[in-house]
């Protein structure tokens, strides 16, 4: 017993780790996007993404003024740019003027390693000196700054946070559950813990619901067949056949707008009247795909051997359902739900948008659309670790309704 | 207890249940609280006024925050008046303003555990400059600082001191609050702020109205417990009592607020205020149509059912419900990258820069402004801009039109021919960056692509996600592209400075336009008061842009408002967004 729990254990610990290390490849590399630049905001200037990335964590060190550089020369102007390490000139057609090695350099070694074009005159005041001159290069970082003969520049410097240390502080704090931040300065652990319950609040009655309703019309279908059975699969092939966007639409503007039944948008004390109706509308939409599902299993359960023999000796259909079919559908069942479970932490967006309930559905796509990392992190990170105790919980449900699997493990 | 003593009291009860019921008659009836309800597209933004940029931010916390002055209801766009401040004067070479408080100011903390016992406390000039100084400080990371950058004396040294390190910057901080603090910010006695600029700025009022600038006190900002962005502690008429971040705001009025009056009575005129976040337009379109949100800024979908022409459906108008539309100060542009070496401009290249001057004209001529108008804008979302500044402004008149914002194919193919390319002979492929790649952005690239085909120029529209769009235009690498620019107030140099070569390079100007010409006039034309001079570079700037051709100026767009019959009194000023101090509700159904 104690093997199995270490086992699981370091198979949820490699999870977590493994979630870690994709998060932080996707971030590093950029492919969100880059989070400092969008941080700053619209007015921002190098020194402002510089100041972004400290605080974000890119860079250990920033000094926003390390170099002064005056350009003397013709009316024209070259940029800056930094490429593996060195710090390259070029002109404005993007050709390459020169190129100085940092390596190994201090700032105030720098006025000699930059060659420029005849006519031209650069002056250097290195306010820090002493400093390796690589940081330059750091504080860069894929931008360029121009250089022009009309005004004086100020070239940042920058100290990177090592890729490793990085990873393993962001690991560290995931695996402590520390999640940070979010972009706006809230404590990512409260927002999902106050969002996740609006979340439930929603899903959990809607899930339960739909699950009940669809399971007992499924049963009917298999007790009673003919009409109703017919009817009842034209009925969620229908459903099925409608958008859910259509169903919101719909019923929030014929139940909430028109017949002013349920307050259409909101979420304030008595929450329950603002539940309702997206209730309701989970359900319609969900029926039909859920039916579908448990008519199929009870349908296939239906046909098996055990049940014919049970009927010949002498059940009644009701006892032979309730007695064998029922007992027997429980493994579609578990699996069906258990697996669900870490959905519906994440709520329904559609419906937390429409209706203005602040979940976490509607929040983790703002997050992704907003490249908010930390958010993204820790959702990410726990949606993984969901699905992994709904795995482990599917394993028990199993062992407790099949006693086959019971004997065996 | 005794029969007669049962029976005393008893008719004493009697007596003093008619008495308060005979009091009660003779009272007034209670006035029922008037409340107003909004609902924004945005999630609701928190009180930190260093996060003041965007428009959830600045409507929310326009209701409990005041700066010195702000702009005068239904005044013009350079109309000012004092909110903090009760008169201001100006040293004669403009270069010294002293802002005189009302004394009659003070904050007020609704928080269970206030910060002041009376929940009060007097706002002394102290606040203003404390309040200044935590924009410029580098720590705070605020958004606001270009408001103030360059401006005041001693305020960028500060700024620059306080970035070395944490103990540099306290120290930084100490010497600004302390002695005489700094010399272009500092507070001469309880009640007045001394600014001192660095050079004249005629716009330095609009600056300070804006919402960045905003007067909270340090016992507030520097809270080990609480915070500003969900505490939020203003001397404005209203108080924060009802908070669901990013959901819902129910702001009350601030109980003995000052004593202001305007022509519809003591202000303000609405004890509550409710905000929500709905973020679906069908959703906020069915609030409005039920009255339960006071105004609506239709969306794009159900425009054609609400709007009818210039004003409202037939059962709207019915309803009493009235359109208000306002012209938004922005442009939106088709940006020339001026670095690019196929369109742009080279140092050393006189011939090939004049041959693709002339290529960058017959594009400004291919460009599809009717259908654009037609289909983007649905002819209405906006009013074509003959001219690169918006008509709001003061500089607009006597401006000369842009030459090259017009559809001309016939001379746009002559140009070409000029430039070299003749039907678009021996040009490489243009490439037009798209923001997204939705198919409505798609459909818009096809459209500015099949422009420049029918001229002869072929150009792919590349789909970009956001991020890549950023890093292609902030770092110069993105050919042609649309952009817009929306300004922060309304002075013609917000949007000209766009193009100073000082913006260049990774900041915003976009074009990366370096014309000496045009610089040198801009920095003259900041300083100015309006006036002929501002007026002549004005027009000197608009010769260069012409001439050079960094953008072309494509529209303006118009902002749409439904607003029920009982909302009164509201006026659309672009620049201050929801003064709800001054709506009037008579008459909800």
């Amino acid at each position: 017993m104690i093997r199995l729990a270490l086992r699981k254990l370091l198979s949820a610990l490699s999870l977590a780790v493994g979630v870690s290390l994709l998060l932080f490849l996707l971030f590093d590399s950029g492919l969100l996007g880059d989070p400092a630049v969008r941080e700053a905001g619209k007015h921002a200037d190098a020194e402002a993404i510089g100041q972004a990335r400290q605080r974000l964590g890119q860079f250990s060190s920033y000094r926003p003024a390390a170099l002064e550089l005056r350009l003397r020369g013709p009316a024209a102007r070259f940029t800056l740019e930094a490429e593996g390490g060195d710090l390259l000139l070029r002109d404005v057609r993007g050709e390459a003027l020169g190129r100085a090695g940092l390596a190994g350099r201090r700032m105030e070694e720098l006025p000699e390693l930059l060659p420029l074009p005849t006519g031209w005159s650069l002056e250097m005041t290195a306010t820090e000196p002493g400093l390796p001159a690589a940081g330059l290069a750091v504080a860069l970082r894929g931008g360029r700054a121009v250089l022009a003969s009309h005004r004086p520049l100020a070239l940042g410097w920058a100290e990177a946070a090592p890729a490793w240390r990085h990873f393993a502080a962001q690991t560290g704090a995931l695996l402590r559950f520390d999640f940070g931040e979010t972009r706006d300065g809230r404590p990512v652990a409260q927002e999902l813990w106050t969002r996740g319950r609006r979340s439930l609040a929603l899903a959990l009655p809607a899930f339960l619901l739909t699950t009940l309703l669809a399971l007992a019309a499924a049963l009917l279908c298999v007790a009673r067949g003919g009409w109703l059975d017919r009817s009842l699969a034209w009925i969620s092939v229908a459903a099925m056949s409608v958008s859910s966007l259509v169903w919101v639409m719909l019923l929030q503007r014929w139940l909430g707008g028109g017949l002013g039944w349920f307050p259409v948008h909101g979420w304030q004390a008595p929450y329950l009247s603002y539940l309702v109706l997206p209730v309701l509308i989970w359900v319609v939409a969900g029926f039909g795909p859920e039916l579908r599902f448990y008519r199929g299993a009870a349908f296939e359960e239906a046909g098996r051997p055990y049940l014919r023999t049970a009927r010949a000796k002498g059940l009644s259909p009701r006892t032979a359902l309730r007695r064998h079919l029922l007992p027997n559908l429980m493994l579609p069942l578990l699996t069906q739900v258990v697996v669900s479970l870490p959905f519906l932490m994440l709520g329904s967006l559609l419906l937390e948008r429409f209706f203005g309930i602040p979940g976490l559905g509607d929040w983790t796509v703002r997050a992704v659309l907003d490249n908010d990392q930390q958010v993204i992190r820790a959702t990410t990170f726990l949606f993984a670790l969901l699905y992994l105790a709904a795995q482990w919980l599917t394993d028990l449900a199993y062992a407790w309704a099949d006693p086959r699997i019971r004997r065996a493990s | 207890m005794r029969r007669g003593s049962r029976r005393l009291i008893l008719a004493a009860a009697l007596f003093l249940a008619t008495s308060a019921a005979a009091v009660r008659c003779q009272e007034a009836p209670a006035r029922e609280p008037s409340y107003a309800s909004f609902a924004l597209a945005q999630e609701l933004a928190d009180f930190d006024p260093l996060e003041a940029w965007s428009t959830p931010h600045q409507v929310l916390q326009r209701q409990v925050y005041e700066g010195l002055v702000e702009y005068r209801y239904h005044g013009g766009p350079n109309d000012f008046v004092g909110l903090l401040a009760e008169s201001w004067a100006v040293s004669e070479d403009g270069l010294e303003w002293r802002f005189r408080l009302r004394p009659d100011l003070s904050f007020y903390d609704p928080h269970p555990e206030p910060l002041w016992p009376s929940r009060r406390r007097p706002v002394v000039a102290l606040d203003v400059v404390e309040s200044l100084l935590r924009i410029a400080d580098p720590r705070n990371g605020a958004e606001g600082w270009f408001v103030l950058e360059g401006l005041f004396e001693g305020l960028d040294e500060f700024r620059d001191r306080a970035a070395a390190g944490e103990e540099e910057a306290e120290a930084a901080l100490r010497a600004a609050l302390g002695g005489e603090g700094l010399p272009g910010l500092r507070a001469a006695d309880d009640r007045t702020v001394v600014l001192r600029l660095t050079r004249p700025a005629p716009d330095l009022l609009m600056r300070l109205a804006s919402p960045y600038c905003v007067v909270t006190p340090r016992q507030a900002f520097l809270h080990p417990e609480r915070s500003l962005r969900d505490h939020p502690v203003g001397s404005g008429p209203y108080y924060l009592a009802e908070w669901l971040p990013r959901s819902r705001a129910v702001f009350r009025r601030v109980p003995g607020w000052r004593e202001v009056e305007d022509e519809h009575g003591p202000v303000p005129h609405i004890d509550e205020l409710r905000f929500q976040a709905v973020l679906e337009g069908s959703t906020r379109t069915l609030l409005f149509e039920q009255g339960e949100i006071d105004r609506l800024p239709p969306v794009q979908d159900s425009f054609a059912r609400l709007i009818d022409g210039d004003r409202p459906n037939e059962e709207l108008r019915e309803r009493g419900v009235r359109l208000l539309v306002t012209e938004t100060p922005d442009l939106s542009m088709l940006v020339l990258n001026l670095d690019d070496f196929v369109i742009g401009h080279l140092p050393g290249d006189p011939e090939g820069n004049e041959r693709r001057r002339l290529l960058r004209q017959a594009i400004a001529l291919s460009f599809p402004y009717e259908r654009w108008h037609r289909v983007i804008r649905n002819g209405t979302w906006a009013s074509p801009a003959r001219r690169y500044l918006p008509p709001q402004l003061a500089e607009i008149d006597g401006l000369p039109e842009s030459a090259w914002r017009r559809h001309d194919p016939a001379r746009a193919r002559q140009l070409l021919a000029e430039a070299g390319y003749p039907g678009g002979e021996g040009l490489t492929e243009l490439r037009l960056e798209l923001y997204g790649s939705d198919q409505a952005t798609l459909d818009l690239g096809e459209m500015m692509v099949d422009g420049l085909a029918k001229v002869g120029i072929r150009c792919r529209a590349v789909p970009n996600s956001a991020a890549e769009y950023s890093a292609k235009t902030r770092g110069g690498r993105a050919q042609l592209y649309l952009w817009s620019w929306a300004l922060d107030w309304p002075d013609a140099a917000n949007l000209l400075e766009i193009f100073h070569s000082d913006n260049a390079g990774g900041g915003i100007n976009r074009s990366n336009l370096n014309a000496p010409d045009f610089d040198q006039a801009f920095e003259e034309f900041r300083g100015l008061p309006p006036g002929p001079r501002r007026q002549e570079l004005a027009a000197e700037m608009v010769r260069v842009l012409d001439q050079e051709l960094p953008i072309v100026p494509i529209d303006h767009r118009r902002g749409y408002m439904l607003v029920h019959p009982w909302l009164k009194n509201v006026e659309v000023n672009p620049f201050d967004l929801f003064p709800c101090k001054s709506f009037v509700v008579e008459g909800r159904e």
